[in-house]
């Protein structure tokens, strides 16, 4: 064999091991990544559920580790001390490692680690505190042997999927709001302020005479995915006030932004327009409807007795 | 044996030494059905100003004097080939056009704009029967092909504001308007500027006739008379049709 010839297949045989190695995360075996949660979650002790699953491990020569790191990617391997020099993210918090899964267990492929209670992510150490944001990753690590039986346990596998706990106690910013009167009704236009949001609540009342505060009332929600909602059945000539609030992901409500108001005013579109002139029409399928089946027959007959003809 | 081979032989040997005549078989005739599809596009003003009794044009009031965009096809089936041909078809638009509502107030702001948008709406659609005087290009080779319709319209209508069907005093702004209406137009037949490409078409597609035209089109919308929303036009249409 050439030498060329027999270098490229050692380089196949020692890569190929390497390529194949597959690990991989997932909250309880679905396809979502991030995993927010907020202060209440925090406080009434939820958990989260990991699902792990490994393909062409055969040369694992340690336990899989599946940690939480305070940071937002893996690090190698997780960091019990807290310090750069572990080989960790260096933020001063340990990792939190929450299964071990030994070599036997690897083999078979699969499997799902005890619930987790959420609380207990690094970052937050079994606290839940307000007005803060923080994201953890879940990660995996295993070590394997790279070719021949008896070479160095040397050789690292991450996992592939990068899954993060994100805790959000942080109150998102009220909207953006813009109203337009119309007739009977109110368009309001709001807007997201920086974080994506879940939906965005409105409230509305008559605007009130002196120094009484305003009676509110509860308007339509708004999806966050749309930027516009009527509030109907307002009586035109009355000011209202508005005011919204927002909604983020994990439920948690912003203030109420600052409230504006408009006065619903009648308007008249082409039918309006039409019915003010004296337009005689009533709208809806006229009595001259039979004359379509009539003249649609009389062209059927024509066109039979032409072709008759021919 | 021998004398056969020979005598074959010299017979292929005359007749390659003839002047090869290739005689071009005549063109196909034309079939005596077939049909056709057209796309025409054309702008509009419905004639609401035309209905006795209106104390203004609410039409001009609300769009001005802008035309509606109309777009539309037809098909048609051609039944009867002779001195020209005749076909019966169907037909089917939409037409729009949008402006802002006018507020109705006690104070200067009234007959403004409002921030609500209104739309007319209608969905044109037609019964026509039309002669094609197609001689012109079957016959004598020349690529204009005049032709004229007349047609049952049957035009379903919708007044929307802020987005939903208008209602003033319960009375909903939709409904149904019945006619008829003439068309003559004049079609150009492009099979001229590439004949290869026609015969292709032909034997690849079944297009024979591929054609642009112009069409003056007089729609007389109301209810055969009727006094009510009058959605009369007189307009141009102009499109691309193929033959098959």
């Amino acid at each position: 064999m050439s030498t060329p010839l027999r270098a490229g297949l050692v380089l196949l045989l020692v890569s190929s091991p390497a390529l194949a190695q597959q690990l991989s995360l997932a909250f309880n075996g679905g396809t979502v990544t991030n995993f927010p949660f907020n202060q209440g979650s925090c406080n009434n002790n939820d958990s989260y559920i990991v699902t792990w699953t490994a393909s062409s491990l055969t040369g694992a020569c340690s336990t899989m580790q599946i940690f939480v790191t305070t940071g937002q990617s893996c690090p190698d391997s997780p960091n019990t001390s807290g310090s750069s020099a572990d080989g960790g993210t260096g933020t001063g918090t340990p990792d939190v490692i929450i299964a071990t899964v030994s070599q036997t267990d690897l083999q078979a492929g699969s499997g799902t680690i005890q619930a987790q209670q959420l609380r207990n992510i690094p970052s937050l150490n079994g606290s839940c505190p307000d007005g803060v944001t923080f994201t953890n990753a879940v990660c995996a690590s295993v070590k394997y042997t790279v070719g021949t039986v008896g070479s160095g346990c040397d050789s690292l596998a991450k996992s592939s999927t990068n899954l993060t706990l994100q805790y959000d106690a942080q109150p998102p910013v009220p909207p953006g709001m813009n109203l337009l009167p119309q007739d009977a009704k109110i368009q309001v236009q709001l807007n997201a302020q920086g974080e994506t949001l879940k939906r965005f609540e409105v409230q509305y009342a008559e605007a009130p005479p002196g120094d009484a505060g305003p009676d509110w009332r509860q308007g339509p929600n708004l999806e966050a995915t749309k930027t516009s909602v009527a509030i109907t059945g307002l009586t035109n000539g009355v000011e209202y006030v508005v005011q919204a609030r927002s909604v983020d992901v994990v439920d948690n409500v912003s203030a109420f932004n600052a409230p504006l108001s408009a006065t619903p005013q009648a308007s008249n579109g082409f039918w309006g327009e039409y019915k003010a002139a004296g337009g005689h029409d009533t709208g809806g399928c006229s009595t001259a409807g039979a004359a379509f089946p009539s003249a649609l027959g009389a062209l059927g007959v024509l066109v039979a007795l032409l072709r008759r003809r021919r | 044996m021998r004398a056969t081979a020979v005598a074959v032989l010299l017979a292929a040997t005359t007749a390659s030494a003839q002047t090869v005549v290739q005689i071009k078989p005549p063109p196909p005739p034309e079939p005596s059905i077939g049909f056709f599809i057209e796309l025409r596009m054309g702008t509009l003003i419905p004639r609401v100003g035309d209905e006795p009794g209106l104390s203004s044009n609410p039409y001009e009031t609300i769009f001005g004097n802008k035309s509606m965009l109309y777009g539309g096809g037809e098909f048609g089936f051609i039944f009867w080939r002779g001195y020209g041909s005749a076909s019966v078809g169907f037909s089917a638009g939409y037409a729009e056009k949008y402006a802002p509502a006018l507020l109705v107030t006690a104070g200067p702001d009234n007959g403004q704009p409002s921030t609500e948008k209104t739309a007319l709406i209608i969905f044109p659609l037609r019964v026509p029967l039309s002669y094609r005087f197609d001689l012109t290009w079957t016959r004598w080779g020349i690529p204009l092909v005049p032709y004229a319709k007349l047609a049952l319209l049957m035009t379903p209508w919708r007044v929307t504001k802020g987005g939903s069907t208008e209602v003033v005093n319960g009375l909903s702004g939709s409904g149904m308007k019945w006619g008829y209406g003439f068309t003559i137009g004049v079609a150009f037949v492009l099979n001229v500027l590439s004949p290869q490409m026609a015969k292709d078409m032909v034997t690849d597609t079944g297009i024979r006739t591929t054609y642009v035209f112009a069409e003056y089109n007089y729609d007389k919308l109301d209810d055969f008379g009727k006094v009510g929303l009058n959605l009369s036009a007189r307009y141009f249409t102009f499109g691309l049709g193929f033959g098959f």
